[in-house]
């Protein structure tokens, strides 16, 4: 096969490579076949130094030279690191996940593992990992464009049921950034993030054609519902799964805005809150491609809590931001074209009220929403999958909490 | 002399499996009709009509069916419906564009 230039496909640029090459498009289109390998098991690389520090730092440099990490520092790969990661499931290691894309590296259970180390991981967060990898290479959720696209999407992994408490992953203060108390999140993240640059070869400037990239790249978005500061029906309880159930809920994001100015407590108040809020969403947007799922609009408990003693269930909610958040057609520019045919001017975000998704998640105080919406190219549909919990389940997360423990600096 | 330290690092990419289903092989594209996809972005006017015209002086009895005859648009192509019409249109080869 051969690879023509990014640079080719720039405006206004030099198509002569194409014409240089016909002849490999041609043997594209006839007789080149894939190979076809089987073999599952990982090779591996050897690094050497003179003492641990300096090994480690020759890991880092060849696993940077390979684009086999973000960037950023790793925890070595060993056997015995991915042994101990592989504790967190009941799966057999060489069991097939999924392919992740563009690349099309499979991930084993083993493979999803080894990122897991480097991202410097436990083994109670693989099988949060596990299940956000099988939700995000869902046929439905089109994670290859979501890695590809010129789009700077990223997925936001909800995660709901007591696991999450359990695992550490936060709900409350700062849930969506780094977190010395809660660092599951960060974590299962990274590990995401690290199988798309490996396994999945997004790699900035080939594999991944996203502009700007975007700061949350590096960890993605994965975060707690805080079901215990909830009016609502939870996310998970709301697509269909069981109360006790643990459930994690994918879905790209292009951007997010934090929403000032919500404050809930007296029916006026909570009023010019949701218009706020509808004013946040009312951009032109990559909703406008499959006019589905909009984005994911977040409340912590105390503006939740409040609105909902004043009759705003979640429904009520979403009918009034369907049609607060209106978009004149002028507005969106360029967009229109990517719009289905025959909408009125406004236009609604999204096709219908049910497809605005409500978490309740963040700190105490009210103030503050954060509205996370969809992006990247394609059709825009959450993907929740159950947490497979292992037989260890309890002794994994009895032994993180010895492991954990607060120890008093020197 | 302290010793060395060696790591052994288990590769994090994967074995990639390559799809074992795909289209009957072409001995050449001579006479046989090859259909353009495009998702309508990186400027397919351009490119798909540069491959066109290189397809074609290579290949003059290949028919070449352009993209302008199909839905464009990721939501325009990438659907189970495209794969009937391209066989409806005897198509033995595609050239699908994607970006975006």
């Amino acid at each position: 096969m051969f690879e023509f230039p990014t640079r080719m496909f720039l405006p206004g640029s030099d198509l002569t490579p194409l014409k240089e090459n016909i002849d490999k498009l041609i043997y594209g289109l006839t007789r080149w076949e894939p190979e076809n390998k089987a073999v599952r098991t990982s090779p591996r690389t050897r690094v050497t130094g003179k003492n641990y520090q300096e090994a480690l730092a020759r890991m880092d440099a060849v696993f940077l030279r390979n684009s086999w990490t973000d960037g950023l520092p790793i925890r070595p790969p060993t056997q015995e690191m991915v042994d101990w990661m592989l504790e967190g499931t009941d799966l057999p290691r060489d069991r097939f996940v999924a392919k992740i894309l563009p690349r099309g590296g499979v991930a084993t259970v083993e493979l999803i593992a080894v990122n897991l180390a480097m991202a410097g991981g436990r083994p109670e967060h693989l099988p949060i990992l596990i299940a956000a990898v099988e939700a995000i290479a869902d046929p439905r959720f089109h994670h290859e464009r979501m890695n590809s696209t010129t789009c700077s999407g990223y997925p936001a992994v909800i995660v709901n049921g007591p696991a999450a408490k359990q695992v550490g992953i936060n709900s409350g203060y700062g849930c969506l950034g780094p977190d010395p108390s809660h660092p599951a999140g960060g974590i299962i993240g990274r590990a995401l993030r690290l199988l798309f640059l490996t396994a999945g070869g997004a790699v900035p400037g080939s594999g991944s054609m996203a502009i700007f990239g975007g700061p949350a790249r590096y960890t993605n978005i994965v975060f707690a519902e805080d079901e215990d500061g909830s009016p609502w029906k939870p996310l998970h309880v709301e697509r269909g799964f069981p109360k006790q159930s643990n459930v994690v809920t994918v879905l790209a994001i292009g951007g997010t805005n934090n929403v000032n100015g919500v404050r809930t407590t007296t029916p006026e108040a909570a009023l010019k809150s949701l218009i706020a809020i509808a004013a946040y969403m009312r951009q032109a947007g990559n909703w406008a491609q499959a006019y589905q799922i909009p984005g994911v609009l977040l409340l912590g408990r105390n503006a939740a809590g409040p609105l909902a003693e004043l009759g705003w269930t979640k429904e009520r909610i979403k009918e009034f931001l369907w049609e607060h958040s209106k978009v004149p057609m002028n507005d969106l520019g360029n967009y229109v074209q990517e719009l289905p045919p025959g909408l009125p001017d406004p236009c609604p975000i999204t096709s219908k009220p049910e497809n605005f998704m409500i978490v309740v998640a963040g700190g105490d105080q009210s103030g503050h929403g954060y509205w996370m919406q969809t992006g990247y190219s394609g059709n825009y549909v959450p993907i929740s999958k159950e947490i497979k919990l292992p037989a260890n389940w309890d002794e994994l997360v009895g032994q993180a909490e010895k492991d954990l423990v607060a120890i008093p600096a020197e | 002399m302290p010793e060395e330290v060696t790591l052994e690092l288990l590769n994090p990419c994967g074995i990639v499996e390559a799809p074992l289903r795909h289209a009957k092989r072409l001995e050449s594209l001579a006479g046989k009709t090859v259909c353009e996809l495009s998702n309508a972005t990186w400027e397919p006017d351009r490119t798909f009509a540069a491959i066109r015209e290189a397809l074609q002086s290579k290949v003059p009895d290949a028919k070449i069916i352009p993209f302008t005859e199909f839905p464009t648009g990721n939501n325009g192509i990438d659907i189970d419906e495209i794969a009937d019409l391209l066989q409806k249109k005897g198509c033995e080869a595609v050239i699908s564009g994607n970006a975006g």
